[in-house]
């Protein structure tokens, strides 16, 4: 046997599911064995007609925001984590912490290449289901896919450089030797808490782990390719027909990332974060209203279409009220028993 | 390390496989599945469950397909630094004071390989426990294709599924 794709799924609505189908009956036309490994139970039928070994795991190894707070928070000359995952804003300047599912990817990731390795795969593709190559993208990995056994590569990796510092590894996909791995990286992947500290601080980002110890750390780097993105996208390689990272949490209009309580001032002044950058948002004002307990605190007609729109707010919070957050007049967020304790994790606003 | 491999047989042993689970659970955590029956998922905690679309022509190759799973998954847990398992059919009812775990920690490097049970039949096939890295051996001999797994059983006189010079068998009774 010679190549395999790996497919890490979630198909959890309808929509995820058409996303993640239609991106597996593409990769289908590589003529590959498949593997899919999915998060939820009772998925469409038509992954078993697809794959060859569909692999079920429930594990919610979640990261808690706590952890990237106290890892971005180490003052020199102490381990700062570079591997800390926040969301970082310079005008207004703030920091915000959100849970992210990284342990579960880590486990996930790890036993799919295990398979890949125990079922005599020699190459492999992993790759997440959110993406669409289209026609032209399945020649490029059909190409990749043909260096990795012609030249014995041992991987192929996309990469690139946040903020001109940080050096990162894109996880949507990438391609490798199956013994290489199981021989050289997978030890280091954690698959439960115990080894997720055992990594600590690098384990805190996706990003930054897969390049620290899929290629950084590693004593050997022969025959790898690495594809750099920066200054440049996948639409370069792949072609502007192929989507990648089609799901991400941000942008959702109820994650972390985009509504947000801040402490602020003691003992009751906080900072209620709207951030609609980069946002599919039709209506240019919106009436705002924040509730405690259901009772109105707050009312304001606001432009958020594409900027960041900050209201301060003086809530009591020693009784753990539910705070909402109301758009007219649908409920987008919902702060359950809210404590200034959990406000203190959700990140930090600085002052100019 | 121990596990226990389940195999469901069929959409109505669901529950006896659950029952199987929670007799086994307070003494071996890492339980997995193995199954042939899409999307029908016990209710408990375990570690992955493997599944496969049957596609059998014939009796001999729906033997021959368990036979493969096995092999594949029995290398993915060798892969993964487990030592020995509690092979169990979903048809198989296990008793609940039975004593698995302790007769499962007695295979070891320096001991037997497997244990097997039998009943008036003979040998029972969806019971057995095993040492990872000699049923690897067990399986593996052939490179697992159809032809090779058809004259399986004896290979320069020895059997060499679940084969071994050192094999404990014990009555299937005492344990269903």
């Amino acid at each position: 046997m010679n190549d395999v794709i790996l497919f890490l799924t979630t198909p959890s609505t309808p929509e995820r599911e058409d996303i993640s189908l239609t991106n597996l009956k593409q990769l289908k036309k590589l003529g590959k064995d498949i593997i899919v490994l999915s998060t939820i139970p009772n998925i469409n039928p038509e992954y078993y007609d697809l794959a060859s070994l569909v692999v079920f795991d429930f594990f919610k190894g979640n990261i808690f925001k706590q952890l990237y707070k106290k890892a971005n928070e180490y003052p020199i000359p102490f381990l700062k984590g570079n591997g800390a995952f926040f969301y970082w804003f310079d005008d207004p300047k703030f920091i915000i912490y959100t849970d992210t599912h990284f342990l579960s990817v880590y486990r996930n990731t790890k036993n799919l290449i295990k398979l890949a390795y125990s079922l005599n795969y020699r190459n492999f593709l992993y790759i997440e289901d959110d993406h669409y190559f289209s026609d032209y993208g399945l020649v490029k990995l059909k190409e990749y896919f043909t260096r990795m056994n012609v030249e014995q590569l041992n991987g192929i990796y996309f990469t690139n450089t946040w903020n001109y510092l940080s050096e990162v590894m894109h996880p949507h996909f990438w391609f490798g030797n199956s013994a290489y791995f199981d021989e050289s990286i997978l030890n280091r992947m954690p698959e439960n808490y115990d080894e997720l500290e055992s990594q600590y601080p690098i384990s805190c980002d996706y990003e930054t782990f897969l390049y620290i110890n899929i290629y950084k750390r590693v004593h050997n780097k022969q025959n790898i390719i690495i594809e750099n993105i920066r200054g440049r996208s996948f639409d370069d390689i792949f072609g502007n027909e192929t989507k990648i990272n089609q799901i991400f949490s941000h942008y959702d209009i109820a994650d972390d990332s985009r509504i947000n309580i801040l402490p602020y001032k003691d003992p009751n002044i906080y900072k209620l974060i709207l951030n609609f950058r980069k946002f599919n948002m039709t209506e240019n004002f919106t009436y705002v209203k924040v509730l405690r307990n259901d009772e109105l605190i707050c009312g304001v007609k606001l432009k958020l279409k594409e900027i960041i729109s900050v209201i301060d707010l003086n809530l009591n919070l020693d009784d753990a009220p539910n705070i909402k957050v109301m758009f007219d007049s649908n409920v987008v967020k919902e702060f359950k028993g809210l404590t200034k304790d959990n406000v203190i994790k959700n990140g930090k606003w600085e002052d100019v | 390390m121990n596990c226990v491999l389940h195999f469901l047989k069929n959409e109505s042993e669901v529950s006896i496989l659950e029952n199987n689970y929670d007799i086994l659970s307070p003494s071996i955590k890492n339980q997995f599945v193995m199954s042939f029956v899409p999307n029908v998922l016990p209710n408990r905690q375990f570690e992955q469950l493997f599944y496969k679309k049957p596609n059998n022509l014939d009796s001999h190759q729906e033997e021959y397909s368990r036979y493969f799973f096995l092999y594949q998954i029995n290398h993915f847990l060798q892969s993964k630094n487990y030592k020995r398992f509690i092979f169990v059919g979903s048809n198989t009812k296990l008793k609940s004071q039975s004593d698995l775990s302790d007769l499962l920690n007695q295979i070891n490097a320096f001991d037997i390989d497997f244990v097997k049970f039998k009943d008036a039949n003979g040998l029972y096939e969806d019971l057995f426990l095993a040492r990872i890295a000699v049923l690897d051996n067990n399986l593996d001999y052939a490179n697992c294709t159809y032809e090779n797994y058809c004259k399986r059983q004896r290979y320069r006189n020895y059997d060499v599924y679940l084969g071994s010079p050192f094999v404990k068998v014990k009555n299937l009774e005492e344990y269903i």
